[in-house]
């Protein structure tokens, strides 16, 4: 199964769990537009989370005996829209903006205690986005995208020319950062946005590119700890047609091949992780979310509803139980 | 030589190019830089000056009664603001001056806070335009200045003494600076060099636009999120709408009362851009009735939003002005959803759901 943010053909906003074959199994109506799910291991529950500058988020699930919990972002606090649980599916971390000191923050709930919020460590950095845990369920990898905004002022980026996005790595037992890198200098509007941790906890980085719009850096990245942040090699006329902005990236279940999707430029890319090589890029228009299929390859979505199945050398379109416009990520249950 | 007649009818008989040659996107680019970037930009400029102007001649004699002069050309400023106000785009996006212009939202009043206390210490760096410009965006700007014209305290500018005098030097700075600003901006898009060449050579080795359809999705976009901004913002924010709240919205300009002008004026500047920056005409070339259509939308909107005599706070409690009001949503959401369906097909643009606005 998988879990995905729509909006209806009515114009309201859902979140949903559905499986291709099935459909729909799940959905919660939601206030506003939702970005990405956290799974919660073992319990058959997700939190939705809000699209920044949102502040709310819901926990539902086929798993769950009871109505849809609603918690919200403390005060001076707003979601990014991305969140990832500690192996044991107690906790919840999430990326957050204390946006009074501009300060990124990653929240800390306890799950078996209604979502209350225990504890903060900063992200490390301005504008942390994406999420996601290493193998050893301790560290945790954070996108912080570098971009400074203010919900009074909705999506603008108050310091495009000071942007520094950067990769960083926290101890979840301490919150104590443990290694922060940041790509070269020139680079520094090339925001680091979505993550995914591929074989060998090697971390695959997508980028959105804030500079002019001449020049087209590569915007998919590899990391290994201890390493310096690494662009990877992309044929430039690829590179060109992903128009700057990458949306979604997510590993396959073998963490062997990675898929990136570009909404703005209406293609899925696929990368070999132990090689780092491009291998292949396909047309999908407003594509957007992608996740890992238990029969290899990704399942990807658009915004304009379409599901298809995709891998390096083929996307093969999905019958949608389901109408509306799919949003920026899908993520599997 | 003489094959090239025959292979540009070839060329014009294939449907699928025919379309993507169809829509001049160069045209549109001119029209609305000529007709609509440059005069609104004009306007504000020469509505900065009169304010300039006005404050100067109040604060360089006695006090009397000049104040409301001042008033009338801060009036004057923030509906040419408004005007131009969409463009979100080119040198209003550098150097932070379109937060420098009018800084709001403003959720904790930061900009009232700030402005009152430099005020109250008599802060001797915002009496200069060149200190002022390295402060707050918040005390630099349209809203600093109408909460020093009208809020409490402003009695103080029609009494001679100290107090008097920082006000009116605080003016002169708020006053310079939206002037400067607004120089800056409009020689940017004047004559053959600046963004104005961006805008209008777009290529490999543009900055900001790559092929020529890219200037015609920041022209789409501008109007299309102008649209959103008025609709479910400006007027579903006082009306307690919004969808994630319920609760009554301050309005833009709401100190002042010029709260439903402004509004007004923004979506007077929205069909200004559509009408003689050039979209109408190209929505109707490609679906006729379209482009009339959405031009009626817009119209009816303007018409009743112009009926409303009582400012945003006061309308919103009253009945008849409130049924206005929620009645504007509908026509301002079909003449957004009805233009992007269009430009999307007939200038293949990507206005996706995620292709526009993703994260």
């Amino acid at each position: 199964m998988f879990a995905a943010a729509l909006r209806d053909p009515d114009g309201g906003y859902t979140a949903s769990i559905f499986s291709v074959e099935d459909g729909e199994v799940s959905r919660v109506a939601l206030p506003a537009r939702g970005h990405s799910f956290a799974m919660r291991p073992g319990a058959g529950e997700c939190i939705a989370f809000a699209r920044r500058p949102g502040t709310f988020a819901v926990v539902f699930g086929p798993g769950m005996d009871r109505p849809p919990l609603w918690f919200a972002a403390n005060a001076d606090r707003h979601f990014y829209g991305h969140g990832v649980f500690s192996r044991d599916g107690r906790l919840l971390y999430s990326t957050e903006n204390d946006f009074e000191t501009r300060r990124g923050i990653i929240g800390v709930r306890d799950a078996t205690n209604g979502y209350r919020q225990i504890d903060e460590f900063a992200s490390g950095g301005v504008g942390p986005h994406d999420i996601a845990l290493l193998g050893d369920g301790r560290v945790l990898v954070v996108a912080n995208g570098g971009i400074q905004t203010h919900p009074d002022r909705g999506r603008e980026i108050l310091n495009l020319e000071t942007m520094a996005p950067n990769l960083v790595y926290i101890d979840t037992q301490t919150g104590e950062v443990l290694e922060r890198q940041e790509l070269p200098k020139g680079l520094h509007q090339l925001s680091i946005r979505h993550l995914t941790v591929a074989r060998g906890d090697r971390v695959v980085f997508g980028c959105q590119y804030k500079g002019p719009r001449n020049e087209q850096p590569n915007l998919i990245g590899f990391h290994k700890r201890g390493e310096a942040l690494k662009l990877a090699e992309i044929p430039h006329s690829a590179n060109v047609r992903l128009n700057g902005y990458v949306g979604s990236i997510c590993a396959d279940r073998f963490g062997g091949i990675v898929a990136a999707t570009s909404p703005k430029g209406g293609v899925a890319i696929y990368f070999d992780v132990s090689s780092e090589s491009f291998l292949g890029l396909a047309s999908f228009a407003d594509a957007s979310g992608a996740a890992r299929r238990k029969a290899g390859g990704f399942l990807l979505t658009s915004g304009s509803g379409r599901l298809a199945w995709g891998r390096s050398d083929r996307t093969q379109p999905l019958a949608s139980a389901l109408a509306g416009a799919w949003d920026n990520h899908v993520t599997r249950l | 030589m003489r094959y090239i007649p025959v292979f540009i009818v070839i060329i014009s008989l294939l449907p699928g190019l025919a379309r993507a040659t169809e829509f001049d996107h160069s045209a549109l680019a001119h029209q609305t830089l000529e007709q609509h970037i440059r005069p609104g930009y004009t306007q504000l400029l020469a509505a900065a000056r009169g304010l300039e102007k006005n404050i100067g001649t109040h604060c360089s004699a006695a006090p009397g009664n000049t104040l409301s002069s001042v008033k009338k050309a801060f009036g004057s400023a923030v509906l040419a603001w408004s005007r131009i106000e969409h463009l979100r785009f080119g040198p209003i996006m550098k150097k932070a001056r379109h937060a420098r212009m009018v800084y709001w939202p403003d959720r904790k009043g930061l900009g009232r806070k700030q402005v009152a206390r430099a005020l109250g210490k008599r802060d001797a760096s915002v009496t200069a335009r060149e200190s002022l410009e390295g402060k707050s965006v918040a005390l630099q700007g349209l809203g600093a200045l109408e909460y020093i014209l009208v809020a409490k305290g402003s009695e103080k500018l029609s009494i001679p003494g100290p107090a008097r005098t920082h006000r009116c030097l605080f003016m002169k700075a708020i006053a310079a600076n939206i002037v400067l600003i607004s120089k800056e901006v409009l020689d940017q898009w004047s004559g053959r060099q600046g963004y104005a060449a961006t805008f209008m050579q777009p290529g490999a080795n543009n900055p900001a636009y790559l092929e020529p359809k890219e200037v015609t999705l920041e022209i789409a976009k501008s109007y299309l999120v102008a649209l959103e901004r008025v609709r479910d913002i400006r007027i579903a924010g006082p009306l307690g709408l919004q969808r994630k709240s319920t609760r009554r919205k301050p309005a833009v300009f709401e100190r002042s009362g010029l709260s439903t002008r402004a509004i007004t004026a923004n979506l007077e500047g929205i069909l200004h851009l559509y009408e003689k920056g050039g979209l109408m005409e190209h929505i109707e070339r490609h679906e006729a009735g379209m482009g009339k259509g959405i031009q009626y939308d817009l119209n009816l909107s303007l018409k009743q939003l112009k009926s409303i005599s009582l400012p945003m706070k006061a309308a919103v409690e009253d009945p008849d002005a409130e049924d206005k009001l929620m009645a504007i949503g509908f026509p301002l959401k079909s003449a957004r959803k009805e233009a992007a369906r269009v430009l999307t097909q007939a200038a293949g643009l990507a206005l996706g759901f995620n292709a526009l606005d993703g994260d």
